[in-house]
């Protein structure tokens, strides 16, 4: 489904990314994972356009990634959360959401005459993707009035609830307490089974395991080792460098 | 004293056009277009010109205005593409300076320092009343079509767009496209606020388009609400409710244009500080 190749970026001097090539398969989950600085949130931010790339090739879905700007690669069917939740902060959980469901609300003549709250269709969808992620607020809440777990929970919300055929997650459960974590695995593991694919930046290893079919880690912008969980945990080469601890 | 409130009524409306157009583009979109004053300078020139030297009827002068004005502000948002924040806040400034630069220099076309007097009222509306009858229709129209807008879908795209560029485009909004009808429509707007300033006037010259009525724009916005049309009505009011009272004090007039700009920025503080919202804002800008 995405095939990076010899994907490069550098800023300065500092290589971010370097020649770095993987293959997401369709209806699978995809672990990138490395110590920090690896490179990891830059090839999430390669992929959905927001950081330009020096050189390489990313193709989704026979489409040359490159070539598109971020909004299009999104309508695509890429939808993607942020290491820090990165909410419109002015709005409230309605409109937020609200914002990941309609695509057409660029065009301003058909939006004209249509008041900002969403149809009974939307609120039944914004609803039940509340109800799916355990986000239990009023939608017309602030999204900054949530706390950082509930931040987390709502932006899984939101990149699901964009139309998309494959999610990207950084560091989903990061910094969230070991009950939401469980809740967060649960999640996964409902997507998994839906037949979602995913590409998941995570430092938990047990996490990791729980949810992934295959393993991809970086080192300092480069592949260092690839394959399934099993496989890549009993490398020697990734337990001495960055796994020390499993 | 009606006749003055009949006066005040028109410049009121103006003021109105020109708060609500910055709001589009600053409280909505988040672009701190330095600008808008520039644009108005642009709408109210080519209005005039339009109408006194190439006698154009009113209404082709009016539109024609606001549609240069538009076309501009679509120039001025090309920069928007790559420039954010305090860095495109500056570059507006500098267009502004840019078209004051020209307002002065190309003295064939604007007569430079000496501004274009005699600049005519539309044959209909040469009293003050039926002018005021003018704005305030224009007002209550643009400010149908900008509520309506801004609470459509497109303007809470819009309203995305402000509060995070990055998100906005991994949701699939064309985040340029936004900015540019944004500045468009803005552009539209002011071009028409000036173009009724200088047939209301009846005399324009570039240093009616400085940064004292920039200020007004922003606090307009500032006082009465970001991200609010509403709002930025109740702004403009209560801004000339509280700096007309300044002209009836018994001070030397050299005292009053710059009490009443002391009065407006010391309001401007006061809201920053404590309500950066303002009364009845939506969004809080960066800062």
């Amino acid at each position: 489904m995405l095939h990076i190749s010899n994907l490069t970026k550098s800023f300065g001097g500092v290589k971010a990314v370097d020649r770095l090539s993987f293959e997401v398969a369709k209806n699978s989950v995809t672990a990138l994972v490395g110590p920090n600085g690896a490179g990891k949130t830059t090839v999430f931010q390669l992929v959905s356009g927001l950081h330009e790339t020096d050189s390489g090739t990313v193709v989704f879905e026979e489409h040359d990634l490159l070539l598109l700007p971020s909004w299009k690669r999104a309508r695509l069917g890429i939808s993607r959360t942020f290491q820090l939740s990165k909410l419109f902060k002015n709005l409230s959980i309605e409109d937020n959401l609200l914002l990941a469901l309609r695509e057409d609300d660029d065009q301003f003549w058909r939006m004209f005459f249509r008041g900002t709250g969403g149809d009974a269709d939307e609120k039944k969808k914004i609803h039940e993707m509340m109800d799916f992620v355990g986000l239990d607020k009023d939608p017309k809440t602030l999204v900054t009035d949530l706390s950082y777990g509930q931040q987390k929970l709502f932006d899984l919300a939101r990149a699901l609830l964009n139309r998309h055929n494959f999610l990207m997650l950084d560091e989903p459960v990061a910094g969230v307490n070991p009950i939401l974590r469980e809740q967060f695995k649960d999640l996964l593991r409902e997507l998994k089974a839906k037949g979602e694919t995913i590409l998941l930046i995570e430092h938990d290893m047990d996490f990791v395991r729980a949810v992934a079919d295959q393993v991809v880690v970086m080192d300092q912008g480069q592949l260092l080792a690839q394959g399934s969980p099993e496989a890549v945990f009993k490398d020697e080469k990734v337990l001495e460098a960055y796994l020390g601890s499993l | 004293m009606d006749a003055y409130l009949i006066h005040l009524g028109s410049l009121v409306g103006i003021y109105i056009l020109m708060s609500l157009s910055f709001n589009l583009v600053v409280g909505y979109t988040g672009l701190l277009n330095l600008g808008h004053v520039g644009l108005m300078a642009i709408g109210a020139y080519a209005s005039a010109i339009l109408m006194k030297t190439a006698g154009l009827p009113f209404a082709v002068a009016l539109l024609g205005a606001a549609t240069l004005t538009m076309l501009v502000a679509t120039l001025l948002a090309i920069p928007a593409r790559k420039i954010r924040g305090d860095y495109y806040a500056l570059v507006t400034l500098g267009f502004m300076f840019v078209v004051f630069a020209v307002l002065v220099n190309w003295e064939s076309l604007t007569r430079g320092t000496l501004g274009i007097p005699g600049v005519p009222r539309p044959e209909g509306f040469t009293s003050n009343a039926m002018f005021l009858l003018l704005v305030g229709t224009i007002t209550a129209i643009t400010f149908w079509f900008l509520d309506r807008l801004v609470n459509s879908p497109f303007g809470r795209a819009l309203e995305a767009v402000r509060d995070d560029e990055e998100v906005a485009q991994a949701l699939g909004k064309p985040v340029f496209k936004l900015k540019v009808i944004a500045m468009a429509v803005s552009g539209f707007v002011v071009g028409m606020a000036g173009a009724l300033l200088a047939h209301f006037v009846q005399f324009i010259s570039p240093g009616m388009f400085w940064l004292d009525l920039l200020i007004w724009a922003l606090a307009g916005m500032m006082i009465g609400g970001v991200a609010s049309m509403r709002g930025t009505v109740l702004g403009v009011v209560v801004l000339f409710c509280l700096l007309e009272p300044v002209r009836f004090l018994d001070l030397p007039s050299a005292y009053v244009g710059p009490l009443r700009l002391l009065i407006m920025l010391a309001l401007l503080l006061l809201i920053i500080l404590y309500k950066p919202r303002g009364i009845m804002g939506r969004a809080e800008l960066e800062g």
